[in-house]
């Protein structure tokens, strides 16, 4: 079983990422709807630590034989979740700035135009 | 008398834009046409911004570089504000000739179409310009494609000489292809069922300056139209 040292390595880990997560969106660093997908993935990672029996509940649900690699899987598919959601953000980013660079060009046009006939 | 604007996208075209605008002058008043135009300066790192400037060309600078999407969705917006009726997609590389422009506004003026292009392979004996062997077999291959997903055949999908109507023109302005828009855009229009008609043109060699489309980017370029065909063709529209 996992030992008790590992444990709370694996605590303290994730509370770290936790509370880092909280420092920036305190700072504004991270707006609080992108930091749900961080703290979602953690929060499903410190059920397992806490209560290690689900880990070998899914564990055997799924026949695979080590715990670890059951954690390996979906800390990739965590990841896969976060880049899929990266790229929305930024898709959607790359949309907006578009818009803004036509609207801002089409004014400044009409701006210099103006200043020009005084 | 229907307002017609020219939107002519010119990234780094220094060596042609003057050229263009004497030669749309000069069409217009040898013809009594009213061609308004509009240079697009996509953001050029050369001359291109001073010369519309000096030589008092109408155009938009824009603060960055686009791509000819975002350029030419930008030349739609000034063309639904100021109200125009029909909005002419024209290449600032010298490849358009403006003596055609009256040929593709025309099955739009009487209502034929929404959008026409200018074509350069519907008739077999069209002469001048068709470029180069390989980008010909691409360009049937990305026609194939749009027939198989509209059926409708677009014969010239990729070509750049095109006008659009009111219609499309509010289409265009909540939504434009940027990368590689003229055959997505159009597998866009045939799915919420425009019509778009295609006229002969005939098309000169690119004078100066470089082709958006460079040779060693033709597979990639295939994919990439290829795929957003597929995928525009599977979307939901209105």
């Amino acid at each position: 079983m996992i030992s008790e040292n590992l444990k709370l390595a694996a605590l303290l880990f994730l509370l770290a990422i936790i509370l880092i997560i909280t420092l920036f969106v305190r700072k504004d660093k991270i707006t609080i709807k992108y930091s749900l997908v961080w703290y979602s993935c953690t929060f499903v990672l410190l059920l397992f630590v806490i209560f290690p029996p689900i880990l070998v509940w899914l564990t055997n649900i799924f026949k695979i034989q080590v715990a670890s690699n059951l954690l390996f899987i979906l800390i990739i598919a965590f990841l896969f979740v976060i880049t899929i959601s990266l790229t929305i953000i930024v898709s959607k980013q790359k949309e907006q700035l578009k818009l803004l660079i036509q609207e801002v060009s089409i004014l400044k046009g009409i701006k210099d135009k103006n200043v020009k006939r005084k | 008398m229907k307002k017609i604007l020219l939107i002519i996208p010119s990234y780094n075209e220094e060596k042609n834009v003057l050229n263009l605008w004497n030669k749309i002058c000069e069409y217009n008043s040898k013809n009594q046409e009213t061609y308004d135009c509009i240079f697009i300066n996509d953001g050029s790192f050369d001359k291109t911004g001073e010369i519309l400037d000096v030589n008092n060309i109408p155009h938009i600078d824009l603060i960055t570089n686009l791509g000819i999407g975002g350029a030419v969705q930008t030349g739609y917006k000034y063309a639904a504000t100021h109200d125009y009726d029909i909005a002419v997609q024209f290449d600032g590389d010298g490849q358009h000739d403006i003596n055609y422009v009256k040929n593709i506004i025309e099955p739009i003026i009487n209502n034929e179409c929404n959008m026409c292009i200018g074509s350069r392979f519907i008739l077999p004996k069209t002469k001048g310009f068709k470029s180069s062997k390989a980008r010909r077999v691409g360009i049937k291959i990305i026609s194939l494609f749009i027939k198989l997903f509209t059926k409708n055949k677009v014969y010239d999908p990729t070509s750049g000489f095109r006008a659009i109507d009111k219609n499309i023109m509010r289409e265009f302005i909540n939504e434009y292809p940027s990368e590689y828009p003229e055959p997505i855009s159009e597998v866009m229009l045939l799915k919420m069922k425009y019509n778009i008609l295609e006229v002969p043109v005939v098309m000169h060699s690119r004078k100066e300056g470089q082709s958006s489309i460079r040779a060693w980017k033709n597979i990639y370029y295939m994919i990439n139209v290829l795929l957003s065909i597929l995928i525009t063709s599977i979307r939901r529209y209105k």
